[in-house]
């Protein structure tokens, strides 16, 4: 029994009903009381020895035949200790209510109002417990219970918001939205109990951004109280493209789900295969051959790559560089030609297969990914030339925007963002996977925190994808692209032709699907965004029982009002641009 | 004769104003004929990125914003005298750059004040 | 206004002048950026260098509906955007044209869940479908093409 786990228990021998180790890598897992959680939260967010300062993410599942019909599962991550510990608590249907844990995370805000949001769960202690994903005045139930189905209830037949074309034409001069619907937006009304009325000052505006604007990447509202051009508070109002896709997903086989997990992180959709796959093979207990390791981690950091040209345009773009963005929108392009010559698209590519990938490496893509990666340092040197140490860059992101070190990892941001505030912490060197480490590069990591070390970090990270694509090139070895476990992985068509056990595994993989064992797994990888996880529950059947993916721009949205207060709105727009948020990701 | 320079001079001046606003004017008011025009309640409303609107933006506005309006206003009008000063500058001579200079310092000292009141920052 | 709007009759003057007027909105259509996901990354790729969409007129990328002509909806349109979408629409000045760009805002592609309408033409009027997931830019291309040979047949002094 792992140490931590018998600390645990000798701590809290009433709080925590089992602990365990679970499957074949060893996960710590521990059921606690639902009454205790934020005492052993407290505890193994301040003991040294424990020292979990960050929360990955709140999970719920529903288990309807249960007495206790709701779990919820939190995935905490010490950064210094480098393991992970997931904890799970169970509620009953009359009451689900669990005690918030935001005193401690200040990261489970959003993620615990996404729980009460799809799957009802109500956290006590909550500073502001709304929907999140739904539209607030939603009625039809909560979505991720199982007796919910997933086109919805009736919606589908009317829409109330149509107008009528003959009304007389007179603007309302009035505003829309009732005093009661503003209080969330408004910092007066922090920490007012409801029937108090929030003071407001009179030069102070409530202002929409989005979900139209051109520079919120994607449908992101931002309610903004304004005084004069300074931001006394901004909301995000999230939920705008929630398409429903981890209910979706548990009518969908494994191999099924593979395309959905593309148009999450939309700008490099590989990274989003990549780290599902992961998981299912994590769940599966299968290894990838050699080959097809190194060439998921070639094509890992060519979409780090795209994924970060993207971010650089965009944010230029935003700014008022509009060089930039035309010129890192050229490179794209080059890259987007080798991924359509590798797998038939051009951004939502669908390449990444459970045990290995699609299809094999060319000549000739090798031949013009070298070309590419020879021309390469040179244009990030021309950016470099524009925007390093451009007096006007500099001047609009240095000290914008400031994260310290500390909130970073209590909000638990990861990625570009978590190591531009001097936390040196990279999924790919702590849990190592693929073929990183085999290879040798380094992790950039800023130090004050504001935009300019970001764009900084992004940068740098560009030249270590190239480096390492460059030393994947040379070590790339002979073999299969994927591995041979025919009862999960179909076999090549060729066989199936032939073979009659080959044609049957074929016929059964997709027909009903693939049976994985019962049992839980999280595993988390490294998107150009952040730590892009998914947590996969399994009940023996062909698709899975609760899926709910961990989502860094999600995530990053919970510290946005946080990192916003105090600047101008012409640095609203950076700060979008710095958290490179993705909108597929974030609201799913 | 004199009405006759006064043709020379100031008869270009207003064709060129005639011509401008006869452009502006024609243009107006032939897209307004062929356009379509089919207002509704909702097409009137305030526009907000979408959203529904918070509040009339006829609110009360920090002060703040007048100040920089009236700091630009200043200068600009400033920088407008030095335009038909430039022109006729070899004319006036030494005589008219002494002036001119006096001018600009006069307003520097307002524009040092300004500064050092802390009108040129935001809050 | 718009006292002229469709009062003739057709003879070679007036359809004449129709042909002209409709040469020149097409050739200059305005479109608002109203990227909602995966297809608006086509369509900013379409924006640049390489498939430049400025060489048939729009590129002039509006913020705001006020000053645009067409509504290019690239992207899954969900149950709580769609309200927006209804509004950007009626705040738009006529004439107006809407491309629905992509699967998702055609018919919901494999979105069949409890929050994504099923296809942006239950909520506006739609003039041309782009299929794909997500089209091509030049797929894109070729909707703006049609886009503008629909325009072409518009009627504004003819009856």
């Amino acid at each position: 029994m792992h140490p931590l786990l018998t600390k645990l228990k000798e701590r809290f021998p009433d709080g925590v009903l089992a602990v365990r180790e679970e499957g074949p890598y060893k996960d710590l897992v521990a059921q606690v009381r639902a009454s205790a959680m934020p005492a052993i939260a407290r505890f193994l967010h301040d003991d040294p020895e424990t020292a979990f300062d960050m929360l990955t993410d709140i999970c719920s599942v529903d288990y309807p035949e249960d007495e206790d019909r709701f779990e919820v599962v939190y995935l905490l991550k010490s950064l210094s200790h480098n393991h992970r510990l997931r904890l799970k608590a169970r509620l009953p249907e009359e009451d689900p209510t669990i005690p918030s844990v935001t005193s401690v995370w200040q990261g489970a805000s959003f993620l615990e109002r996404e729980v009460y949001d799809l799957m009802g769960v109500k956290f006590a202690g909550h500073p502001d417990l709304r929907r999140i994903l739904l539209p607030e005045d939603y009625e039809e139930g909560y979505p991720l219970r199982k007796d919910f189905p997933t086109e919805g209830r009736g919606w589908r037949s009317s829409f109330p918001f149509l107008p009528r074309l003959d009304e007389p034409a007179m603007a309302n001069p009035e505003g829309e939205v009732p005093e009661e619907q503003q209080r969330p937006f408004l910092k007066e009304a922090e920490g007012m109990p409801p029937g108090d009325k929030p003071v407001r000052r009179q030069e102070e505006l409530l202002l929409n951004m989005g979900p139209q604007h051109p520079a919120t990447h994607g449908v992101l509202r931002v309610v903004l109280e304004l005084e004069g051009e300074r931001i006394v508070k901004a909301t995000p109002d999230l939920g705008y493209l929630h398409r429903g896709v981890e209910k979706l997903c548990e009518g969908l086989t494994y191999q099924q789900i593979i395309p959905h997990t593309d148009r999450l992180d939309y700008v490099c959709s590989m990274t989003n295969n990549y780290a599902y796959v992961r998981a299912v093979e994590k769940l599966l207990n299968i290894t990838v051959p050699p080959r097809g390791e190194y060439i998921r981690t070639i094509v890992a950091e060519m979409q780090r790559i795209v994924g970060h040209l993207f971010w650089l345009g965009t944010q230029a773009l935003d700014i008022g560089a509009m060089t930039v963005f035309f010129w890192t929108f050229r490179e794209r392009e080059v890259l987007l030609d080798l991924f359509e010559k590798l797998c038939g698209a051009r951004l939502t590519l669908n390449y990444f297969r459970i045990g290995g990938v699609d299809a094999d490496f060319t000549p000739d893509l090798v031949q013009r990914l070298t070309g590419f990666l020879d021309t390469f340092p040179d244009h990030l040197r021309e950016y470099d030339e524009l925007l390093l140490t451009n007096r006007i860059w500099m001047s609009r992101t240095k000290n914008v925007a400031v994260l310290s070190a500390q909130d970073a990892v209590n909000f638990g941001a990861t990625g570009p963002v978590l190591r531009g505030s001097g936390v040196a912490y990279d999924v790919r060197k702590a849990e190592p996977y693929g073929a990183y480490d085999k290879v040798e590069w380094e992790v950039p990591v800023g130090k004050h925190g504001d935009t300019y070390d970001r764009y900084w970090v992004r940068m740098e990270e560009m030249r270590q994808s190239a480096r390492i694509i460059r030393q994947c090139l040379a070590q790339l070895p002979e073999g299969p692209i994927i591995a041979d476990v025919p009862q999960v992985i179909p076999p090549p068509k060729a066989q199936v032709m032939r073979d009659m056990e080959s044609l049957i595994h074929h016929f059964i993989i997709f027909t009903q699907g693939f049976k994985p064992p019962k049992g839980e797994t999280y595993c988390g990888s490294e998107a150009p965004k952040g730590e892009l996880g998914f947590f996969i529950v399994s009940d023996g059947g062909p698709k899975p029982y609760r899926l709910k993916i961990r989502s860094p721009s999600f995530v990053h949205m919970g510290a946005f009002d946080h990192m916003a207060r105090g600047y101008l709105i012409a640095d609203i727009v950076t700060i979008f641009g710095t958290y490179d948020i993705v909108m597929g990701e974030c609201d799913r | 004769m004199i009405l006759d320079a006064i043709a020379r001079n100031y008869l270009p001046i207003l064709a060129f104003m005639l011509v401008a606003s006869a452009f502006g004017i024609v243009s107006l008011l032939a897209g307004g004929l062929v356009r379509p025009s089919r207002p509704y309640r909702a097409k009137l409303l305030p526009y907000e990125s979408g959203a529904p609107v918070f509040s009339d933006a006829r609110t009360q506005i920090p002060i703040s914003y007048y100040i920089i309006a009236m700091l630009f206003v200043i200068f600009d009008i400033e920088t407008v005298f030095l335009y038909p000063w430039a022109v006729v500058f070899k004319q006036l001579g030494l005589f008219g750059l002494v002036e001119m200079l006096l001018f600009i310092v006069i307003l520097l000292v307002g524009y040092f004040y300004a500064w050092k009141k802390g009108a040129l920052e935001w809050d | 206004m718009g006292l002229l709007d469709r009062q003739f009759e057709a003879n070679v003057l007036t359809t004449t002048l129709d042909a002209a007027v409709n040469w020149c909105r097409k050739g200059s259509i305005w479109p608002m950026t109203f990227g909602l996901a995966c297809c608006a990354i086509e369509m900013i790729a379409t924006v640049s260098a390489r498939y430049d969409i400025d060489r048939f007129g729009a590129g002039v990328f509006r913020a705001t509906p006020r000053q645009s002509d067409l509504m290019i909806v690239a992207g899954t349109v969900c149950r709580k955007m769609a309200p927006v979408i209804r509004r950007i629409y009626d705040q738009m000045p006529e004439p107006r044209y809407v491309i629905s760009m992509g699967s998702c805002a055609t018919s919901g592609n494999h979105y069949n869940s409890y929050s994504v309408v099923q296809g942006v033409d239950q909520i506006v009027p739609v003039d041309v479908y782009i299929p794909g997931c997500p089209p091509r830019p030049e797929a894109l291309l070729d909707g703006l093409i049609k886009l503008q040979k629909k325009m072409m047949t518009e009627k504004i002094f003819v009856k």
